[in-house]
């Protein structure tokens, strides 16, 4: 509980803390005897020796509707004399509620300790977004970091109290002399709760900003995604592989360069059989891969991992045919003198590609070849029946 | 003799003391042999010469596969033809610890993408396509202190023909994947220019053309000093994907 009071008040919120059997309880006892801790089934004896102004702490998690009609029932018991909350304990439920409607209801139940308000993780109230108007306009990145780093403490601390992870983050700067202003979306490789890697990251797009007109105020809001559980073992490295690649993968992927792991694709074009995915990517498409699926790919010897797994589109024996260590995006047409030149080294083809007229793209034939040309470069090559048409379409390198 | 031995005794080792330098294997065991690494040597860099489909990148994957199968993570940095992971399912090679990196539109990112992923600490081994791209000196000399600190092996795979002068020293294995041999043109504390005779072998074909060695396993054994030629030159590299001729 103390940990929980420093911790807000570290974040700049001047908090109070007591524990009783209703949030509205643990209110009034915070506010009147900080640090109070009942025990289960006292709080309404308790209450009974608070006074009576403290009725206005006796919120919880919903507050009162009119704060008037409380300051009316105060002023009103104050008047016949009564100094404490257990003085109107004597009243029913129906006197005060024929006198001052739901709200008299209300304080029955609250003074009563039935208002069992629920707490639920699964309904936060605090928004994950903060927007921040400063004291004087700032154009120095070094300077705008650190008020950004003093919003994004609390709003990381709470997707660590809702077990959430920050799956992109967008922060707006809004300039000073003109409407003008900058958007930056911060989306790492994989979901985390990284602050410094989201301020590395931040940092790095800031320096690339033109802060001439300068920064008036911002606004960073948070997109969350769910905490995976994860289970580490006592000896592992707090700094994993995983986690290094991560941080790699993120800040290249923000110097517009295309990182990634190759995951096999379930396509009969050697092209567009695989693509490149990031951790999160991969996790998630090993969520949605069927576990017989799995099982079948890996085999007995367990020897594929699910990231290389091809989906059953692929059959076993198209996974083991020759492939070259280089292949071109987009096969190149091979003109005549070119053909010409290339020694084709079997007559018949050594594998044949063919798709029905179903499939995206309309039918594909293809027959492929090995060839080696003149300065002893060995390529595949394939041929399209329909026209006859050759061309290069990997290296053997 | 007493005093032979008092003189060279501060520069005398025990032969357990002597440890020959760290290197990555390549599964070609005359070559492995033939270089005091006993394969790629690592904190340095290497650079493989040759036209595209001349088993470069087959040399490299085979080095990484030993790598991945020893637990450890491997990069490579693509260039205009991209690299085929299905050739690195046919070896066996588990993709969860190979990062790929797609070829920069810039191309002076390289120099700063390979900084990157030395100073990760990840990675034991990195392959970089440098297509047309011109390593100047400088950049080099950074790559390689910085490799030496990382204790990572840096391969760069060339179209462009060998270097020569003070670039060449830079790298401590030079290789040059020709027609009909594989030459070594630099390698550390050896007799260089070396080479080794090729055929090839793919698959389920065993072309006897006398030309060279794809997945060249049958090394072993049957290498020969002979002097380097340079005048033949491989096709100049396609500049891009869409420009790519044999």
């Amino acid at each position: 509980m103390n940990s929980a009071v420093r911790l807000a008040r570290d974040l700049g919120f001047s908090a109070q803390c007591a524990v009783a059997d209703t949030p509205a309880g643990a209110q009034v006892f915070a506010a009147a005897r900080p640090g109070t801790i009942l025990p289960p089934g006292e709080e309404r004896d308790r209450l009974k020796e608070l006074s009576l102004p403290l009725l206005f702490h006796l919120e919880g998690l919903l507050a009162w509707e009119r704060i008037a009609a409380i300051e009316s029932i105060v002023t009103f018991f104050m008047m016949l004399g009564c100094k404490t909350i257990g003085d109107l304990s004597r009243f029913t439920v129906e006197a005060l509620q024929e006198r001052w409607g739901e709200t008299g209801a209300l304080l029955w139940k609250r003074i009563h300790a039935k208002d069992r308000q629920v707490i639920s993780p699964l309904l936060p109230t605090e928004p994950l977004e903060d927007y921040v108007h400063l004291d004087f306009p700032i154009s120095l990145a070094s300077l705008l970091l650190h008020q950004i780093q003093k919003s994004m403490a609390f709003l990381f601390a709470r997707l660590q109290g809702r077990r959430l992870i920050a799956q992109r983050l967008s922060l707006i700067l809004h300039c000073e002399y003109s409407q003008a202003q900058h958007k930056i979306d911060i989306e790492p490789a994989t979901p985390n709760r990284d602050r410094s890697l989201f301020l590395t990251l931040i940092e790095n797009r800031l320096h690339n900003l033109d802060l001439e007109n300068p920064i008036r105020d911002f606004e960073i809001q948070i997109v969350p995604s769910p905490e995976k559980s994860q289970q580490l073992d006592f000896f592992e490295p707090r700094e994993s592989d995983r986690e290094k690649a991560e941080i790699l993968i993120s800040l290249l992927s923000q110097a517009n360069l295309k990182p990634g792991f190759y995951r096999i694709e379930p396509s009969l074009l050697p092209e567009k059989a695989w693509c490149l995915s990031t951790f999160h990517e991969r996790d998630r498409a090993n969520d949605l891969l069927e576990p017989s699926h799995v099982e079948f790919f890996r085999g007995k010897d367990n020897d594929a991992t699910p990231a290389v797994a091809p989906t059953p589109h692929y059959g076993a024996h198209v996974m083991r045919a020759p492939r070259p260590t280089r292949i071109l995006s987009v096969p190149q047409p091979l003109s005549f003198e070119e053909l010409e030149r290339l020694k084709i080294l079997s007559r018949n083809p050594i594998e044949r590609l063919e798709s029905g007229w179903w499939a995206p793209g309309g039918a594909t034939k293809r027959d492929y070849y090995f060839a080696v040309s003149p300065e002893g470069q060995c390529l595949w090559i394939f041929q399209d029946p329909s026209t006859e048409e050759y061309f290069l379409h990997g290296y053997f390198d | 003799m007493k005093k032979l031995k008092d003189f060279f005794a501060a520069h005398l080792r025990e032969a357990h003391q002597l440890k020959t330098p760290e290197g990555l294997a390549t599964g070609l065991a005359a070559l492995d042999r033939f270089l005091l690494w006993g394969g790629l040597p690592k904190g340095a860099l290497s650079l493989f010469c040759g036209a595209l489909g001349s088993g470069r990148t087959s040399l490299w994957l085979e080095a990484a596969a030993r790598v991945i199968a020893n637990g450890r993570w491997v990069a490579w940095v693509n260039g205009a033809v991209p690299l085929a992971p299905l050739s690195l399912y046919h070896k066996g090679v588990q993709l969860d610890r190979f990062v790929s990196i797609e070829k920069p539109e810039e191309p002076k990112q390289i120099f700063w993408l390979l900084q990157e992923l030395m100073a990760s600490s990840l990675f034991e081994l990195i392959g970089c396509e440098l297509d047309g791209y011109r390593l100047r000196e400088h950049q080099a000399r950074k790559l390689q202190a910085q490799a030496r600190a990382a204790h990572v092996a840096l391969v760069f795979l060339s179209q462009q023909p060998v270097p020569r002068g003070s670039l060449a020293s830079v790298f401590s294995l030079i290789l040059n994947f020709e027609e009909k041999r594989l030459l070594v043109e630099r390698a550390l504390h050896r007799p260089t220019p070396h080479s080794f005779p090729r055929s090839i072998h793919y698959a389920r074909f065993t072309l006897h053309t006398g030309d060279r060695i794809i997945l060249g396993s049958d090394l072993a054994g049957r290498t020969q000093a002979e002097p380097s030629p340079h005048g033949a030159q491989p096709l100049p590299p396609p500049s891009s994907a869409a420009d790519s001729r044999i």
